[in-house]
């Protein structure tokens, strides 16, 4: 068994399975909070979009294009460094709340579109379906365009979802503890690079695996009513 | 059958639709129209000629530049006027039916009459059954619209509209999305529904149906109205050249 | 005006890191489409045991942040002792990205294929085409189309993915910004900003253009 220990030493690996363990707890609590962010702001902006407004409509799409046009990254930075420059606190962020904050408005942006899309995937004559039977707007809503909606929607929304906990690993940049940054600490403290991250690697596949199979699962459910 | 009462009345009533870059079209040119209670108003007419544009204006579906629409004495084009209140009492049956994907048959039914009129989830299950038997699916009522034939589709759109208890029932082009053999089925049932005097107004392509069930045919033809009668005097002795031209191409 | 004397200062170093960003988008999206267009036809066209490897390769790199590919290749693989193996941070940098990138080309081309009608093919084979023959003379053509405007989505996606390379030291856009704060270091604001202006005049004609090309060629959607 040595020769595996030579490649990839998990004795050293079982020493650091705390600080594994606590950075997948994090990665899961920072992709969380953010997502609840994200899905509020996402499905404000769709409707947003959606309105006869033009201001909303200009708002909501101006906001759609700066964050897709910029990275993430850079979209951490700004608002971990620069935010606190302005005068609406009177106390700096702190990395996990300027991280967070950075993850769901990106998120948000992208969910966002996939809402819209969902609205509008159902079909005009369901709606005028629903007005022939005189249902208000607010009826039509909450028992025609969301529900089916719901079932477009929720497909993509885990697929994006995967994006963010992948996506979450750029807030070690600002210094937040999460699953990449336990790798860096077997990095910093043993120098095995190999240990740490194809150990990060293969901890993210396991999240991903699971959030296919919810995924795949979601589509079966929501698919099967339908078809 | 049909009295004298009007229950619809339609009033000089305009619609152009304008898209940016092209001529507009005039889909209704001062339409003058009305429909007794209990009678069966069937327009015909070619592709194009503004027959839906019609019905749709009848429920506010499609909103007109000017002229009067009145429903049983509440006045459609008034601006103040609660669209979606209105609506509960104007059936609509359309082409390609409508029905709410999410739900089966019977919560097709049962849906609209506890959202909208309140009505108990008992209360409307009752109504959605004995509905579903009138329109001859009733062993269909927890299937969901994708498993359902167009033919039966189309009675579970009927049979929505009915439980709402209707003044009055408009119908657009109910068969053309059907196939051939199960056009028959929902004729007949909305024959039977004319025998037993709901008040309607008939979009079709079907000349027999206009013969055997209309009380009154109108003939319209690039949004106005061309000629309206008896179904005897419209297919039979037809005054105009248009009217005539019509009924020459589609027997 | 002390704003725009530290512009001034600055521009010309946010200005060479655009240049690099530019390079490295531009290697990556060449290299990376080429090796995603291969993946995705070998996945269609090549039998179980290669569409399967081809499959978990996708998967494996979707399944992990570009962040963590990038620590394997320029870390990882220069453990392995193998000589060609020890990267220097731009062909590292790039490989990466590119094989990133490589997952997204290869979803598009299945998309694309798929989304050629099945009457075309079937037409062709009752021709007496060959499988092949119908996919190289009939299908691809007509899916090379639908490619088009997605490639613009995955343009953008590339130069996004380029800022996160500045951590193995490469000195593009972000690793200017980052260097220019640290001469003035009260102007996080106005250069991160002035960062993030730069990053959205390259993205956003890119999407502009992908945009109108969808209304021209028609689309298949960009996986998430
Ligand atoms: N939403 C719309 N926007 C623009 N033009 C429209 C719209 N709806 C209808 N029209 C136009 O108005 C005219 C009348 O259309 P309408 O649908 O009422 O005809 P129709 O008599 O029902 O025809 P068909 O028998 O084909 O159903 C047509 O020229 C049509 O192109
Ligand atoms: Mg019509």
């Amino acid at each position: 068994m040595d020769w595996i220990v030579e490649v990839y030493n998990y004795r050293v690996v079982a020493q650091f399975i705390p600080e594994f363990t606590r950075g997948i707890a994090a990665t899961i609590w920072i992709s969380l909070l953010s997502l609840i962010m994200a899905l509020i702001i996402g499905t404000f902006v769709a409707i947003m979009r959606l309105s006869a407004n033009p201001v909303l409509w200009r708002i909501a799409a101006g906001y759609v294009q700066a964050i897709r046009s910029t990275p993430l990254l850079i979209q951490i930075y700004v608002i971990y460094f620069s935010i606190p420059a302005l005068p609406l606190l009177d106390r700096r962020l702190d990395e996990l709340e300027g991280g967070i904050i950075a993850l769901g408005l990106n998120a948000g942006a992208y969910m966002s579109e996939i809402i819209r899309a969902g609205i509008e995937s159902v079909s005009r004559g369901q709606v005028e379906g629903a007005q022939s039977v005189g249902m208000t707007y607010m009826q039509r809503m909450r028992y025609v365009v969301l529900p089916q909606a719901f079932a477009n929607v929720v497909p993509p929304l885990l697929g994006q979802t995967s994006v963010l906990i992948k996506d979450s690993s750029l807030v070690s940049f600002i210094g937040v503890f999460e699953l990449f940054g336990a790798g860096l600490v077997v990095l910093s403290d043993r120098l095995m690079p190999n240990e740490a991250f194809m150990t990060v690697a293969f901890c993210y596949l396991v999240i991903y695996w699971v959030m296919l199979m919810f995924s795949n699962f979601a589509q079966r459910r929501l698919g099967g009513a339908r078809r | 059958m049909a009295s004298k009462t009007p229950i619809v009345v339609v009033k000089d009533v305009c619609k152009t639709f304008k898209i940016p870059g092209r001529p507009p079209i005039h889909a209704l040119r001062n339409v003058t129209n009305h429909v007794n209670k209990g009678e069966v108003l069937v327009v015909i007419g070619p592709s194009g000629s503004g027959k839906s544009t019609f019905l749709r204006a009848l429920n506010g579906l499609e909103p007109v530049d000017s002229g009067s629409i009145t429903i049983d004495d509440v006045e459609l084009t008034a601006p103040k006027t609660d669209l979606n209140k209105l609506r509960q009492g104007v059936g609509m049956v359309f082409q390609h039916f409508n029905l709410f994907e999410h739900k089966t048959a019977l919560e097709n039914i049962t849906m609209p009459q506890m959202v909208v009129l309140k009505r108990s989830k008992d209360e409307a299950d009752e109504i959605g059954n004995k509905l579903l038997d009138r329109v001859g699916i009733g062993d269909r009522g927890d299937n969901y619209p994708s498993e359902l034939s167009g033919g039966q589709q189309q009675r579970v759109a009927i049979a929505r509209s009915l439980a709402m208890t209707p003044k009055v029932m408009l119908f657009d082009e109910a068969t053309s999305a059907l196939d051939p053999e199960t056009v028959g089925g929902v004729l007949d049932l909305m024959k039977e529904l004319a025998a037993d005097g709901t008040t309607m107004v008939v979009v079709t392509h079907e000349m027999g149906f206009a013969r055997e069930a209309g009380d009154r045919v109108t003939f319209m033809d690039e949004g106005e109205i061309v000629e309206d009668g008896t179904p005897n005097a419209v297919f039979d002795n037809p005054q105009h050249e248009r009217t005539k031209l019509f009924l020459s191409q589609i027997i | 005006m002390n704003e725009i004397k530290i512009l001034e200062a600055v521009m010309p170093f946010l200005l060479e890191g655009l240049w690099m960003t530019f390079k490295i988008s531009l290697i990556t999206i060449l290299c990376g489409s080429v090796l995603g267009f291969v993946v995705g036809i070998l996945r269609m066209v090549g039998g179980w045991a290669i569409s399967t490897t081809l499959g978990l390769y996708i998967h494996a790199l979707r399944g992990t942040p570009f962040l963590v590919h990038l620590y394997i290749i320029y870390f990882v693989l220069p453990t392995t002792g193998i000589s060609w193996l020890q990267l220097e941070a731009f062909p590292a940098a790039v490989i990466a990205l590119s094989l990133y990138t490589s997952t997204y080309v290869a979803e598009i081309v299945r998309a694309a294929i798929e989304a050629v009608p099945r009457g075309q093919s079937e037409a062709a084979r009752s021709t007496g085409m060959t499988y092949l023959q119908s996919m190289w003379y009939i299908v691809l053509p007509q899916a090379l189309k639908l490619m088009i405007p997605p490639m613009g989505g995955i343009y953008v996606i590339i130069i996004k993915g380029t800022s996160i390379v500045s951590v193995i030291g490469i000195a593009e856009l972000v690793r200017a910004g980052e260097h220019a704060t640290q001469r003035h270091p009260k102007e996080l604001m106005l250069i991160y900003g002035m960062t993030a202006l730069l990053y959205f005049a390259y993205c956003y004609p890119v999407l502009r253009l992908a945009r109108w090309a969808e209304t021209k060629f028609g689309s298949v959607r960009l996986p998430s």
